[in-house]
């Protein structure tokens, strides 16, 4: 006898991985015999319960376990000489400070935009999860590469800029507007006087008076940047006295909250409009280190980057591109700094050009 | 999923000793449960996991990845696991062993009375009945977070066998666990 039921669907169903027709499909079904939904209820339950912890080890075994891994490797590099007692680990270098990166991994389901590509993406959190059942949480993530457009429930627009990621209740329901933002967004704020909206961002609070702005908060920036484009928003450290307003910012300014050293400073005489650049597409610099370069061009292009040369570092770069293919984009700043750079696979290496610096024209 | 944020296959190539650390940190555990699968007990897995990392380094200066480095991790250590539990009876013999820790663990941990924890325990068990194939495609998608696509190619079977067996899977666990726990609820 057939079976009444499509499993396969309903396992995709639960997978978020149904196309908008087949959604459809299953809610016709499921609206069609009150028991399908209680159905539907238990197999959410076993859903969320099977989504466990995928590692069985804790920390100190996992330590032991590297370190007898790393004795293995010693010595296979090495095997004429006799085994070290104590093992020399190389330093880390630069680049691991920005590897380390808060984990999602659990439950995250990820619809990709295309590469530059304006989408929205939605990913249910904890959405089955029974012991959150209070307050289930969205997470919206534009990959490297990738950017995201998304309307939130109260008309709020967001724009997120590539490499950043948006956490939010499905539902505000209580008297504020709560986000949490990694990266780079620039909000357009729907108003609602009743329901104040707040940007968490690092360790910064963003309060919002209706307005639009940008917010710019990737991890190397080691402080979060607040360009204000319409309405005015204050910016206070997430440590500050919830007495405290923090500092106001108005149309055209520009505020900064460092995170070595807790304060905010406003700017007036910088203009906002570079800030926003990314939005059409446009890869701005202004006195940018080397190393903020390479950082940038890795999330707009989902690249890595090889810097062979340490004598580099001292660079500093201005332009304004309108960004085209990758290779275009090199050429144009590997010019203008006197660099050259190879292209293979996915990694740049870039190296001092022994030719010399680029011919001045006066 | 959010390897590819990391440049660890690039550095590794270059030596870089850190970014083997990293990439280990990040999987190890992981791994280690998945090779536990295939043989048998935490133990061998966790020499089996070793071995694929000790041969990435070793190989590191000619190691090219074509598809996910977290997908790469997972078929590798299958492999390998695959290779270490050849004999099949072995293979059975430390299957029933596995399944016999599990179900003293399961004990152990019975007295946790909260809902979630006996719905979880419920699931785990539900899961480690499943027969094998249809345990490991479901675990690499529910525990692992894979994709359909990428574990049919971890399990070197067809986008349409997963689905298969992911539907199967649904099912059984339903049947299974709506005898006892659900009906509490």
């Amino acid at each position: 006898m057939r079976d009444p039921i499509d499993w396969n669907v309903l396992a995709r169903y639960l997978a978020n991985s149904c196309s908008p027709d087949e959604t459809r499909a299953v809610k016709a079904w499921l609206d069609a015999d009150p028991t399908r939904h209680q159905l539907l209820n238990e197999l959410e339950s076993i859903w969320a319960a099977s989504n466990q912890p995928a590692s069985p080890l804790d920390e100190a075994t996992l330590d032991a376990d590297w370190d007898q891994l790393a004795t293995a490797m010693d010595e296979a590099a090495s095997p004429v000489s006799p085994p070290s007692t104590r093992r020399t680990r190389q330093p880390a270098r630069r680049r691991a400070q920005r590897a380390g990166r808060p984990t999602l991994q659990n439950a995250l389901y990820v619809l990709l935009a295309g590469l530059l590509l304006v989408g929205s993406l939605w990913v249910g959190l904890d959405r089955w999860s029974p012991d959150a059942p209070a307050d289930p949480v969205r997470m919206v993530v534009a990959e490297r590469g990738e950017r995201a457009n998304i309307q939130l429930v109260d008309g709020t627009k967001v724009t997120l800029n590539v490499d950043s990621r948006l956490r939010m209740p499905t539902a505000f329901d209580g008297g504020r507007r709560e986000v949490h933002l990694e990266g780079e967004a620039y909000f357009d704020v729907a108003p609602d006087s009743a329901r104040p909206f707040i940007v968490h961002a690092n360790d910064a609070v963003i309060n919002v008076h209706g307005t639009a702005f940008n917010v710019r908060s990737y991890p190397e920036d080691r402080r979060v940047q607040v360009a204000v484009v319409e309405g005015a928003v204050s910016l206070r450290a997430q440590t500050a006295s919830p007495d405290d307003a923090g500092a106001r910012l108005e149309r055209g300014q520009v505020g900064r909250l460092d995170q070595e050293a807790v304060r905010v400073q406003t700017d007036s005489t910088r203009s906002v409009v570079p800030l926003l650049g990314w939005m059409e597409g446009r890869l701005v610099f202004e006195d940018a280190t080397l190393d903020a370069v390479t950082a940038r061009l890795e999330r707009w292009y989902n690249l890595q980057f090889e810097v062979t040369d340490p004598g580099l570092d001292s660079l500093r770069l201005t332009a304004n591109l309108k960004s085209r293919s990758v290779q275009n984009v090199l050429d144009v700043i590997s010019a203008s700094l006197g660099i050259r750079y190879r292209l293979q696979h996915n990694t740049v290496i870039l190296a001092d050009d022994p030719s010399g610096p680029p011919p001045q024209h006066n | 999923m959010t390897d590819r944020n990391h440049d660890w296959p690039a550095r590794i190539r270059l030596s870089d000793r850190e970014a083997f650390r990293e990439m280990f940190h990040a999987h190890y555990g992981a791994l280690c449960a998945f090779a536990a699968q295939y043989v048998g007990s935490l133990d061998k897995a966790r020499d089996v996991v070793q071995e694929v990392f000790l041969t990435i380094w070793e190989h590191r200066a000619d190691w090219t990845l074509t598809g996910s480095l977290k997908a790469y991790l997972y078929q590798a250590v299958r492999n390998r696991a695959l290779n270490a539990t050849r004999n099949r009876d072995t293979r059975r013999q430390a299957y029933a062993a596995h399944r016999q820790r599990h179900a003293q663990a399961n004990h152990r941990t019975a007295e946790d009375d909260t809902y979630y924890h006996q719905l979880s325990e419920a699931v785990r068990r539900a899961v480690d009945e499943l027969p094998a194939r249809r345990r490991m495609v479901f675990l690499l998608h529910r525990r692992h977070d894979f994709t359909y696509r990428e574990i049919a190619e971890i399990m070197d079977i067809a986008p349409k066998t997963v689905e298969n067996q992911m539907g199967r899977a649904l099912k059984s666990l339903r049947q299974r666990l709506s005898e006892d726990i659900l009906s509490e609820l």
